[in-house]
């Protein structure tokens, strides 16, 4: 089902190409997933529901025919749904929405699709979505047995990228790690940073492929989350998860092809032997990562120097501090300092000094125009925003 | 044997009665050196340290304050002192919570708690000494150095109040005695050799010294010369030192030392070039970054008495011992002459505006040229003699 689901994204996304409108990427997506209510559950009725700008343009009177063209070859497994999805829930999405531009609907007959892996790969297809066009609400509802299990993929923090010669991407940039409770608030970043990569001509192996294509390539992106500290420190800070994700963002033209099933099938193909192309280019795909990822790593190594530095400072400032105050002879000096921390010998002040030290110089959050140190709630039309590049 | 000054040099005689009168009609109030205690240097110092703990006890990162000891802009001029840093001068905040900072804040508080504990114990040591015990920490020895005069400056404290000793690099010689704060007896009378400057000028005692003038050599050349031509005992009594080039601070303590102490003529022989002219400038006047010691530092009475740009065409100086001023030259002889303390002297501008019109500077060596022994033979002497000091 997740491979259904998939072909007719792609093929709204090649349509919204082949328009060729720059198509902004917002609105909201809907899979809905039901059961035939009363019947022995054999099929499974899937409807793709989309409104708003990223559907412009599409006219239902001529997918439908492209749908059937393409059925033997795309979606040998559907056939014509026989029900009609809950007209309340497509009420619900319209109001949300506005207007259905996008309103397909299939059965499945296959019982092995009732294993509950398909219903996690739906979801992880649908979460990589959203990943990468955040400006598109996606919503994913399961009606079995008169239960309904619903998802909807939030995008707290989008990013535009600018691509050379393509469309912009938006990402969610949402940072899913909390931060420590000892850090204050406003000093963490809430999202991530895109890092634009570069671009690299991929060669395709012949067995890949069943005819000849021309200008493969692919960018590298990586979207790092910053201002996270090493987990690694001496001192007792708590460990974060750091989170480095990398998109590989593939582009194949070819001249000979002009048919949406041939553009349909290449894409299918690439990624069916994706793995063989980037062995195949495995040196300069091992390059170019590597050369991305320690661009996305400056950043914190140069965190981690900064913290050491920090750190072996404040054991001067301490052990200086302390020393004067031990052999003070100054009564008032003396007590000035213990009352001021509030306790009764040096070695308690050594101790509190040290905590305070650690406290006021670790999680130093040194704010770019482009992070976000506040946690937003989502709401409509007024989503946290960066433009990267 | 050397003649006695006093009759062969009128000049100088008369010069020394003048300067006295000056110092007794001055009322000196500046010379009053504000002695701090010892206690006074540990309270300043436990001032700064409860200062950091009231901070970390507010969960506030720590601040330092320090005064900027680099810039013109701090700095006035006043005839009597030299260059002193203005009341209300632009400060540098080094933070302890900033990495570009913190190392510096460590620097400060580690130099801090040695000078407490030295100062604790009346015991001393020297710049070198503190690098040499956590080179790590300080990276080099110019961090030390610079490190211990900021604190100087922020504690408002002369170095020498720190218990922290520079080596010296100057060099005297001539009708001096006195004692070390140790009790070490220093004889600078022998003619063959010179004694290195002290590097705790605060403790000199029992200075005794008959000489009729000072001398100020800018380079350790022209110093080693005179002493290999017994200048000291044909011009005797008379004192020479040398810091050899920019003047360290306790050769420069020395030489003020000397004035409060004997209140005799102090002269100035430099190259005739605009880095000789700065060096003696530091002498008289002060330099921007001590300018908070200026009190205890500058010498305003000392005198140019050579090597002059106007002694350049007097004397017929042969046209190969002269060099060409370079690009570096001229813009440095245009910053001095926009110095604030210029105006006092017209004489002094005069003699530099010749140098900027002939575009030719010389060292002393250039001498030399007229004859082997010119310098220790004829022009000192005859300089001395006839009053050829501005």
């Amino acid at each position: 089902m997740s491979r259904e689901i998939q072909q007719v994204l792609r093929l709204v996304m090649l349509l919204g190409k082949q328009r060729g409108v720059r198509v902004q990427a917002a609105g909201g997506l809907l899979v809905l997933l039901w059961t035939k209510t009363g019947a022995a559950v054999q099929s499974l009725n899937c409807t793709v529901a989309g409104a708003g700008p990223w559907c412009k343009g599409i006219k239902m009177k001529t997918l439908e025919p492209v749908l059937t063209d393409l059925k033997e070859s795309m979606f040998p497994r559907m056939s014509p749904c026989p029900s009609v999805p809950d007209p309340e829930e497509l009420c619900a999405f319209t109001d949300l929405y506005g207007s259905l531009r996008l309103l397909l609907s299939f059965q499945m007959r296959d019982s092995r699709l009732f294993i509950p892996e398909w219903c996690v790969r739906i979801e992880e297809f649908l979460r990589m979505f959203s990943l990468v066009n955040a400006g598109i609400k996606t919503q994913l509802k399961l009606q079995f047995s008169q239960q309904t299990f619903q998802q909807e993929f939030r995008v707290k923090i989008k990013s535009k990228v600018a691509r050379a010669k393509q469309p912009s991407l938006m990402l969610d940039v949402t940072c899913r790690t909390q931060p420590p409770e000892c850090v204050k608030k406003g000093c963490w970043c809430q999202g991530g940073h895109p890092l634009c990569g570069s671009r690299l001509p991929l060669s395709i192996p012949p067995e890949a492929m069943e005819r000849d294509h021309v200008n493969s390539g692919a960018t590298v992106y990586t979207a790092k989350q910053e201002n996270l500290q090493d987990s690694e420190q001496e001192l007792s800070l708590p460990s974060v998860q750091q989170t480095l994700l990398l998109f590989l963002f593939l582009q194949h033209s070819d001249p000979f092809t002009c048919h949406l099933s041939d553009s349909m099938a290449t894409e299918a193909l690439i990624e069916h032997h994706l793995e063989g192309i980037l062995s195949n280019n495995r040196q300069a795909v091992t390059t170019a990562l590597q050369t991305e990822l320690k661009n996305a790593l400056k950043g914190l190594n140069r965190g981690k120097k900064n913290h050491e530095k920090l750190r072996s400072a404040a054991e001067v400032i301490l052990s200086s501090s302390i020393s004067i105050v031990s052999c003070s002879s100054n009564l008032d000096f003396r007590n000035a300092c213990l009352s001021s921390m509030k306790v009764r010998d040096t070695h308690e002040l050594s101790a509190s000094l040290r905590e305070s030290l650690r406290r006021v110089t670790s999680w130093k959050f040194i704010p770019r125009g482009k992070c976000y140190p506040t946690q937003v709630e989502e709401q409509e039309g007024d989503e946290p925003t960066g433009r990267e590049i | 044997m050397g003649s006695d000054v006093a009759e062969l040099f009128p000049e100088i005689e008369k010069l020394r009665v003048q300067l006295l009168h000056n110092v007794e009609v001055t009322a000196d109030f500046r010379r009053v050196e504000e002695e701090i205690s010892h206690q006074e240097v540990l309270t300043r110092i436990e001032n700064i340290i409860l200062g950091i703990v009231t901070s970390l006890s507010k969960d506030e990162a720590p601040v330092l304050t320090l005064p900027n000891r680099s810039s013109w802009a701090n700095v006035s001029f006043d005839s009597a002192i030299g260059l002193q840093m203005s009341s209300g001068s632009d400060v540098t905040a080094v933070r302890s919570d900033c990495a570009s900072s913190v190392t510096k804040f460590a620097q400060i508080l580690k130099i801090l708690s040695v000078i407490y504990r030295l100062v604790q114990s009346n015991s001393y040591a020297t710049k070198r000494d503190i690098y040499y015990n956590n080179t790590q920490l300080f990276g080099s020895q110019n961090t030390v150095d610079h490190i211990v005069d900021d604190i100087s400056c922020m504690l408002k404290v002369p170095r020498r109040s720190l218990h922290v000793l520079a080596t010296s690099k100057g060099l005297i010689s001539g009708d001096l005695c006195y004692m070390e704060e140790d009790g070490t007896r220093i004889d600078c009378r022998s003619s063959s050799a010179a004694v290195a400057v002290s590097p705790n000028i605060g403790g000199i005692r029992n200075i005794v010294s008959s000489a009729k003038f000072v001398l100020i050599v800018e380079k350790d050349a022209t110093f080693q010369r005179l002493l290999d031509d017994d200048f000291c005992s044909k011009l005797s009594p008379c004192i020479i030192i040398t810091a050899k080039g920019v003047p360290d601070v306790n050769s420069r303590l020395m030489v003020r030392k000397l004035w409060d102490t004997l209140h005799i003529p102090i002269f100035a022989l430099v190259d005739a070039d605009p880095h000789g002219i700065e060096i003696m400038c530091i002498y008289k006047y002060g330099s921007v970054a001590m300018s908070f010691e200026a009190h205890s530092l500058t010498v305003p009475s000392v005198m140019w008495l050579g090597l002059l740009p106007s002694d350049l065409r007097r004397l017929r100086v042969p046209e190969d011992a002269l060099i060409p001023l370079t690009k570096t030259d001229e813009n440095k002889l245009n910053s001095l002459l926009q110095r604030p303390y210029l105006s006092s002297q017209p004489d002094w501008q005069k003699e530099m505006e010749l140098m900027q019109q002939s575009k030719v500077k010389a060292e002393i060596q250039s001498l030399a040229a007229i004859a082997p022994d010119f310098l220790t033979s004829i022009y000192l002497p005859n300089k001395l003699r006839y009053g050829g000091w501005i």
